[in-house]
This record gives C-alpha cells, structure tokens and sequence, in this order.
C-alpha cells in the first residue's frame, strides 16, 4: 500500500469516527438519561440506572415518586393524527401534484403559491388568528382542528414533492398505454402511479413526520384537551430530562423506521428523478 | 388494411400555427415518411393522428371512419416513440401483454403472440428482462414489437431511430422498411434525416412552417423538388434566378438567362416567355471538363468558371466554382486536383437542370 492511500484511508477513518460521533453521541446521551436514575454532577456516567421511567411511561408502573406519567395516550393522539394527516394529505396531494406537473393549467404559479402561504409568514401570529376563527366554528381543542392545522403545515411539501414525482415521468409512457387501448383512468392507475410510488412515498413520510414532530399549531389549538407527544416532550423538558429523553426515543422510533422503508424502496435513481 | 386520409388539418399553440391545413392521403399498406426540420409541424402532424392532440381544424380518416373525435386508446393506432417510452417497471413480456391483456385476449394466446412478435423483430428470449438491462437498439426494437403486437391498424413512428448510434441506425432502416412490408401494415414516418427517409419510404410528403411543401416518391422529391426548399434540404443544390429569353417549343427547351447575361439551356416545362425562375443543379450532376477536347452531348450546357473554394469529404470532393456572380458546388470524384483560382469549365446537361418557382 502506498504512502498516499494509507494518508486516505487515515483521514476516512477520522471522518468517520467524527460523523459517528455527531450522529450517535446526542443519541446516545438521551438513551442514558432515559434510564439514569441518579446522575449528578461531576459523575461522567449515571450513578444508577434502571427503566423506571420506561415502564412509568409505557403505563407499566404508576408510582408517585417517579416524575412521569404514562404516554401511550398522547402516542396513540400523535399517531392517529398523523395518520389521518397523510391520509387526507395525499387525497389533496396526488391529484394537485399530477395536475400541477402535466398540465398547463392557468394560475399554475399562483395556485403553488397558495400552497406555500401558510409558511410565508411567522408561525405563531398564523396560529394565533386561527385560534380566534376556529373558536367560533368549535374546532379548537378537537381532533379535527389539529387535523387541519398539521395539513395546512405540511401540504405545501407534499404538494411539491408529488408534483416533482410525477414530472419525473416522461409523458410519452402515458401516451404509449393509451395507443396501446388503455383510459385515461388505466394509464393512470397502472403506469404513471406506480412509477410515481417511490417519490408519493417520500412525500407521505414527509407528511407523517411533519405531523408527529408539529409543536406550534398543536400547542394553539389542540390543547388542553388534544395532547400530543410533543407537548408532553415541551411540559417535562427542562426540569425532567429523564422523562423528556423517553418521549424524544419515542418519537425518534417512527423516523428511524422510515429510514429504513425509504432506504428499502426509494433506489437512488427514483430520487434523482424526483428533483424535477 | 384500410388507408389514412387527413383533411384541413390546422392545428395552433397559441399563436403559432403548427399544422397549417394539411391535406394527405396515405395509402393502404404505404409507408409514407414526413420529412422537415424541427419545428416544421411533422411530428405535431402525428401526434394528432395518434389523438395525443385534438386538432383545432380538419378531419382524420381511417378508410371510410372518422377517427377524428376519437380517443386514442379506441384508434387502434400502434406509436414508437423516439426514447422508446417503454414502461420500466414491468418485464419485456408485461411491456407486449399489456395492449392484449386490455383487449381480453385469452392467457394462452397471449403468450404465442408475444412470442411471435418478439420473433418478428428478432429479440425472442428476452421476455423476462426488464428495459434497462437492453441495449438502445433493443429498446427500440421492443417498443416496435409492444406496437406491432396489438395488430393495429396503422403504424406510427416518431422519429424512432435518432437516438441511435450511425451504423445502427442504417441497419434500422431497411428493418423498419422489411417489416413493414412482410406486415403489409400503413405507416407514417416522422424524420428530419433525408437519407433515412430516402430509404425507407414509399412516398415522402416534405414539410415546412407547417405545410406540405411537396409529395412524392423518394426518386421525384430527389431529382425533381418542385421548390427551394425541397431542393435545398434533400441533397444539395445551388440555386440560379433568371428570365426565360427564349423557348425552343420543337425540341422543348427553353433558355434562361441570368442577371450577369450568363445564358443556360433547360427543360421547357410549362414556361412562358418573360418568366422568372430559379433553376436548381446537384453538384453531382454538373462535369468539370479540363480537356477542351471532351465529347460534349448537345443538349449539354458549358459554362466557364473559377474555382474559390475547395473542401475534401473523402468520397468526393467538393468545389465552389464561381460563374459570372454566382457559384455553382460541384462534386467531382478525388481524381481531380484543381487549384483555387483555376480556370475550369463546366457541361450541365439542361435536362438534369430542376426549374422551380422562386416565390416558395
């Protein structure tokens, strides 16, 4: 081996220990608080661990003496919204993105840019309007109402990101399914979606993770009575790091898992297409 | 098979006239190829056959039917698309089954006639692989055979082989042209290579801004383009403007003589006296005569001129020769060794001369 490649494999090795360290050490850091039950200062690891605060908030365990309480209900409230959430966000998306990306509609600037309004302006003032206009139509502190508001956060990207997708796809395969005897509907459903999966796939998870991390219009308008995990995560934090680092897993779990779906589905040339 | 007749058709992208009122008439069994530049309104042309575009005037028949108003799906049209335009999520065999399965052709006689048509075009085995992992050339022989095996009515090619490498591309040719042929199937061509069209046609409607600007078969659109443009784009020419002087009615000719009082003899044709006219001469069809002594056929025309610029292209060589204030290209084979500034004459049979009118 010559002296330049070691030089080169030395400094990936560098690089690598620092990217495995930016990457794993705030993580690591949460798991050991979310099992330290006794860290104090000048201690470099946790004095005593044990999963109390796991089982306290898995619902396993209801002691007085631990400073958490259970999270199954605002998980169950996160994923229901979130579900919902891309549900209806892809009942808009897929079809405003197929029509934004292949047809020369009028106003096709504008209706993009009514997308992204929602985001043009500071969150909070948005939010704060629409506590006063959704009081009056009853949708504050329901389901609903956080429904419509993660939608209005989110679908802007999955607008975007289908519209990318299906501009991806060449016309002319459309067009070869029709000369061949198939609808409009047929090409549709058999051609041009199934290669638009991978993008409309991506643009989903987008959606699901935008609603389970939503914090802002979640905190205006769901509560008291809707909580998610990210105002439980924004109640604790501070004075619980402990419980605060079990809800941050928690929510971390669902992101890791679609890494892996995307990793498993989206190839590299799918996501080269999409950047359209 | 029935053939294909287009009426009037006009077809705009906003402001711009695609399609200006073509009228074509492409017979049962004919390969009919429209050649032109980009932009020429050719492919626009086609994809209004197919019914990808409605056009805004004008009518489309398939023998006595009006496909018109049809969509494309119920025209039983077959199209080859220029990047292939194969779906690359199913197999070479799903590729050929789909047109059949949405015709209900029974499972069994789909399988023969994939089999069939990937023999017909000479990839029998490839059923199972999926596009990518086929050459460009394969490609676009599977996307002939997903065309070809729904049995369609009429065959449409948009410029099928230009992504092609040179030497694929003329094998191509005579393939498209043979298969044709042995189907017996109607076929329109789009192209903007002559020499593909020259090859591979039965009839050539040359296209221009959006108008047929000449119809006929390889050998007439070459040897008689009745206008500039046709003349110009298929092979080479030079181009001389003159006045008709003088009309020998008894043995049809007819002398045109130029701005620089520079007389040639041509074919009457139906000139009057007093006409102006454009006269068109192949480079291939003018002879440098170095030797005063060379038997010169009557009819022939001899011109004197000077050659001002030479170019070697290998299998020819190419000179501009000056006469009077025109220049006339001239190929000659690479026998001849000439000199810028050389004296050298001319003999131009006037029968090899194409008049055409200077207005197109």
């Amino acid at each position: 081996m010559s002296r330049s490649k070691i030089l080169v494999k030395a400094i990936e090795a560098v690089v690598l220990v620092f990217l495995c360290f930016f990457i794993f050490g705030p993580m690591l850091a949460l798991v050991l608080w979310s099992v330290a039950m006794k860290w104090f200062w000048p201690h470099v690891l946790p004095q005593e661990i044990g999963l109390d605060y796991w089982a306290q908030a898995l619902g396993l365990q209801k002691s007085l003496a631990i400073g958490a309480v259970s999270i199954t209900d605002a998980f169950q409230t996160s994923i229901v919204i979130a579900v919902l959430v891309v549900v209806l966000a892809m009942l808009i998306a897929v079809p405003a993105g197929y029509v934004l990306a292949k047809y020369r509609i009028p106003f096709r600037g504008a209706i993009l840019f009514l997308f992204l309004m929602p985001q043009a302006f500071p969150q909070q003032p948005v939010f704060v309007n629409l506590l006063f206009s959704f009081n009056k139509i009853g949708l504050t502190s329901t389901i609903h109402g956080v429904v419509l508001i993660h939608l209005m956060v989110s679908l802007v990207f999955a607008v975007w990101i289908s519209s990318a997708a299906f501009k991806g796809i060449p016309p002319e395969l459309e067009e070869a399914a029709r000369s061949v005897g198939a609808s409009r509907l047929r090409a549709f459903f058999q051609i041009t979606l199934p290669l638009a999966a991978p993008g409309l796939l991506a643009s989903a998870v987008f959606v699901f993770l935008t609603s389970l991390d939503e914090f802002t219009g979640t905190f205006f308008i769901g509560l008291p009575f809707i909580s998610t995990l990210p105002m439980l995560l924004y109640s604790s934090s501070g004075y619980n790091l402990q419980f605060a680092s079990v809800i941050a897993i928690v929510l971390l779990i669902p992101s890791i898992l679609f890494m892996v779906i995307i990793e498993r589905f989206l190839k590299a040339e799918y996501i080269g297409g999409v950047g359209v | 098979m029935p053939g294909l007749h287009l009426v009037g058709l006009l077809k705009r992208f906003g402001k711009t006239t695609a399609v200006n009122k073509v009228n074509l008439e492409i017979e049962d069994g004919e390969i009919m190829t429209l050649l032109g530049p980009s932009g020429c309104g050719k492919t626009t042309t086609l994809r209004c056959i197919a019914g990808f575009l409605i056009p805004d005037e004008g009518e489309i028949y398939l023998g006595d039917q009006s496909m018109t108003d049809l969509p494309p799906e119920k025209r039983g049209i077959g199209f080859v698309f220029q990047n292939y335009a194969l779906w690359p999520h199913m197999t070479v065999f799903d590729n050929l089954s789909f047109g059949l399965r949405l015709r209900r052709v029974p499972r069994s006689k789909i399988k023969s006639r994939v089999d069939e048509t990937l023999a017909l075009v000479r990839l029998s085995g490839f059923a199972e692989r999926y596009p990518r992992q086929l050459s460009g050339g394969q490609q676009q022989r599977i996307a002939l055979a997903r065309a070809l095996v729904i049995q369609p009515r009429v065959l449409l090619l948009d410029e099928p082989l230009s992504n092609l490498d040179a030497q694929l591309r003329e094998e191509m040719r005579f393939e498209i042209r043979e298969l044709q042929k042995n189907l017996g199937i109607t076929a329109v061509y789009v192209t903007h290579d002559q020499a593909e069209a020259l090859v591979l046609s039965d009839r050539i409607a040359v296209m221009n801004n959006g108008i047929i600007t000449q119809i006929g078969t390889p050998e007439q659109i070459y040897n008689q383009p009745n206008n500039r443009f046709v003349a110009g784009f298929i092979g080479l020419s030079s181009f001389v403007d003159g006045i008709v002087t003088g009309l020998d009615t008894a043995r049809a000719y007819a002398t045109v003589t130029t701005s620089d009082e520079v007389a040639i003899r041509v074919p009457a044709g139906s000139m009057a006296l007093n006409q102006e006219v454009t006269l068109a001469i192949r480079p291939e069809h003018i002879t440098l005569i170095s030797d005063t002594s060379a038997e010169v056929p009557p009819d022939a025309n001899l011109l004197e001129g000077e050659v001002i610029r030479i170019a070697y292209l290998g299998d020819v060589i190419d000179y501009r020769i000056q006469v009077g204030g025109w220049t006339l290209r001239v190929h000659t084979d690479t026998d001849t060794h000439l000199r810028p500034k050389d004296k050298v004459q001319l003999m131009i049979p006037a029968e090899r001369i194409n008049l055409i009118s200077p207005d197109l």
